[in-house]
């Protein structure tokens, strides 16, 4: 109980901590833990900015990255935020 | 000089926090003999789909049972283990969708323009995809896996950009005590002729795909306390693009064009305690056509945490710098941190769940501020229950709190055992700014390795298209 206590609490913190700007250009990236490879972000990009990682997760590479948000809306695991 | 609290405030936390995981491991060590119960097993399978198998065990288990029943490892079914003993597992599904709504709108073939006053005669068409996985073993260290999917709908599909794709991936994997080795071969290949050319913000032509080949090499070694990673990845994009001539804009020149990209990426991990590492991070990409616009190198460091406590609880944490050198990203994201936690909870009433948070802030020099990239919350809750003494249904609910890329949502699930070997999914999704969905699966098991299924899908996204779509499937593991 102490612990989930601790973890809210730092949630919490980390929540405070949005009171920062956002950066001016968004970024997407993937949850790896939520990833289940099933390749169907890199199917929609339309930029071929997204490739298998080491793991076998989605990577987003940021440089051809146009930020359409096509991915966010087809990713099964909702694993791109 | 308060955002350097709030940052030492966060380390204090998380070391509070494993400071109370010890504590537990050692009360958790002395109830290692009490009754557990293993609820299900969700044998997930590649290309995002889930089949569910019924799996339950009631009793007194030894430490031995207790391992191999660990929930926190994905249990395949005992047909399948004695599958492997000739050392080769296929997985197979084929699915046959149909269209039972209009497109509000759909894309020209050649200049990649919206029309959207139109509504395109999209009922009735079809659509199918073929998923096949083959791994094998050729010797005790050497194993494959071949991945296969065929993709073709008649109608220009929301979630893809083409018509016709084939996907194949080739891997050869080499697995000993201390080393890992992986060498992939990737093709994607879009048909020509069926391919929307895609209108890019930004970008004066259209393009389309063609095929993209990736060749990969990833290499794992341990060397005790300290190890390494070191992933390469080179890729070949071909593409088409389209340029309108000047005098006349309803004719347009085609282009045939190729684009190389080097990937590396490189860490070494030096574990200072148990469960807990520390790692130094250099990931370099290489624009290699002419130009070189898309080059980019982080460099950086950080820690992991990562402790299985028992066998129902886990708790993961991960702390991350990078400095990030590219032209095409803003300065104000040169210096990133990244902050990931994970706790994961199962009860012996049946219910699990887990929260998940990460956090991507950035640090201008110039202004000397902080700047968030993205906050991820997510929780999810599960209830596994028991119909007709089979534990093999669940309910799972989960939202996700993505405020920064438009993420944000909730979802509900529900898989019913029915009768006589038939089950029922239903799943809702609600996205604030993207979608919702509605979907329900009926999917009868000849088997708890092949089964037949029929779902329908129902999806609007908002302000582009409302699609409904009728699937019919099988799934073979053989």
């Amino acid at each position: 109980m102490k612990k989930i206590g601790i973890i809210l609490i730092l949630i919490i913190i980390l929540m405070v901590y949005i009171g920062c700007d956002k950066v001016s250009n968004p970024e997407y990236n993937v949850d790896k833990s939520a990833c289940n490879s099933c390749g169907a972000c890199i199917g929609i990009c339309p930029k071929d900015a997204i490739e298998i990682g080491e793991d076998g997760k989605a990577i987003i590479d940021q440089t051809k990255c146009n930020q359409c948000g096509k991915c966010i809306a087809i990713c099964p695991e909702d694993a791109i935020y | 000089m308060k955002k350097i609290l709030i940052l030492l405030l966060i380390l204090f936390s998380i070391s509070q926090v494993f400071s109370d995981e010890e504590h537990n491991n050692k009360s958790n060590a002395k109830s290692k003999n009490k009754y557990y119960k293993i609820a299900r097993s969700l044998y997930r399978k590649p290309f995002g789909e889930t089949l569910c198998i019924p799996f339950i065990w009631l009793g007194n288990l030894t430490d031995d049972e207790k391992d191999k029943f660990d929930p926190s490892n994905e249990q395949e079914p005992k047909d399948l283990d004695q599958q492997r003993r000739f050392n080769l597992t296929n997985w197979s599904q084929i699915s046959l969708n149909y269209f039972t709504t209009n497109a509000k709108h759909d894309i020209n073939m050649v200049t990649g323009a919206s029309q959207e006053a139109e509504s395109i005669n999209t009922k009735g068409k079809f659509g199918l995809k073929y998923q096949h996985e083959l791994t094998g073993k050729i010797s005790e260290e050497f194993s494959y896996d071949v991945k296969e999917e065929i993709f073709y709908s008649e109608k220009s599909h929301e979630r893809r950009n083409s018509f016709l794709t084939n996907n194949l991936k080739l891997s050869l994997f080499y697995k000993q005590e201390t080393t890992y080795l992986r060498l992939q071969f990737n093709n994607r290949y879009y048909n020509p002729d069926e391919t929307n050319f895609l209108n890019l913000p930004g970008v004066v032509y259209n393009t389309q795909q063609q095929m993209t080949s990736s060749a990969i090499l990833h290499l794992k070694q341990d060397f005790g306390k300290l190890s390494l990673n070191v992933y390469s990845n080179l890729r070949d994009l071909e593409y088409r693009y389209v340029v309108p001539l000047e005098e006349n804009n309803d004719e347009y020149e085609v282009h045939q064009a190729s684009d190389y990209d080097s990937y590396t990426d490189a860490k070494l991990f030096f574990k200072i305690a148990d469960h807990m590492k520390v790692f130094g991070r250099m990931y370099y990409k290489d624009d290699l056509n002419e130009l070189s616009l898309f080059d980019q190198m982080n460099l950086g460091g950080g820690f992991e945490y990562d402790n299985k406590i028992d066998l129902f609880s886990s708790i993961k944490a991960k702390v991350q710098y990078y400095n990030n050198i590219s032209d095409k990203i803003n300065n104000e994201q040169d210096h990133n941190f990244v902050t990931q936690l994970r706790y994961s909870r199962r009860f012996r009433n049946g219910i699990s769940g887990f929260v998940s948070y990460i956090n991507r802030s950035c640090y201008d020099n110039e202004t000397s501020q902080i700047y968030r990239v993205s906050n991820m919350l997510r929780i999810h809750a599960m209830y596994s229950y028991s119909i007709e003494n089979l534990n093999n249904s669940y309910l799972l609910s989960g939202i996700k709190y993505n405020p920064e890329n438009e993420g944000t949502l909730g979802f509900i699930e529900q898989n019913q055992y029915l009768f006589k070997d038939i089950y029922s999914t239903v799943n809702i999704k609600y996205s604030f700014d993207l979608f919702t969905s509605y979907s329900l699966k009926i999917e009868y098991f000849l088997n708890s390795l092949q089964s037949f299924w029929i779902k329908n899908e129902y999806t609007d996204f908002y302000n582009i298209q409302k699609q409904n779509l009728i699937y019919f499937g099988s799934t073979f593991i053989f």
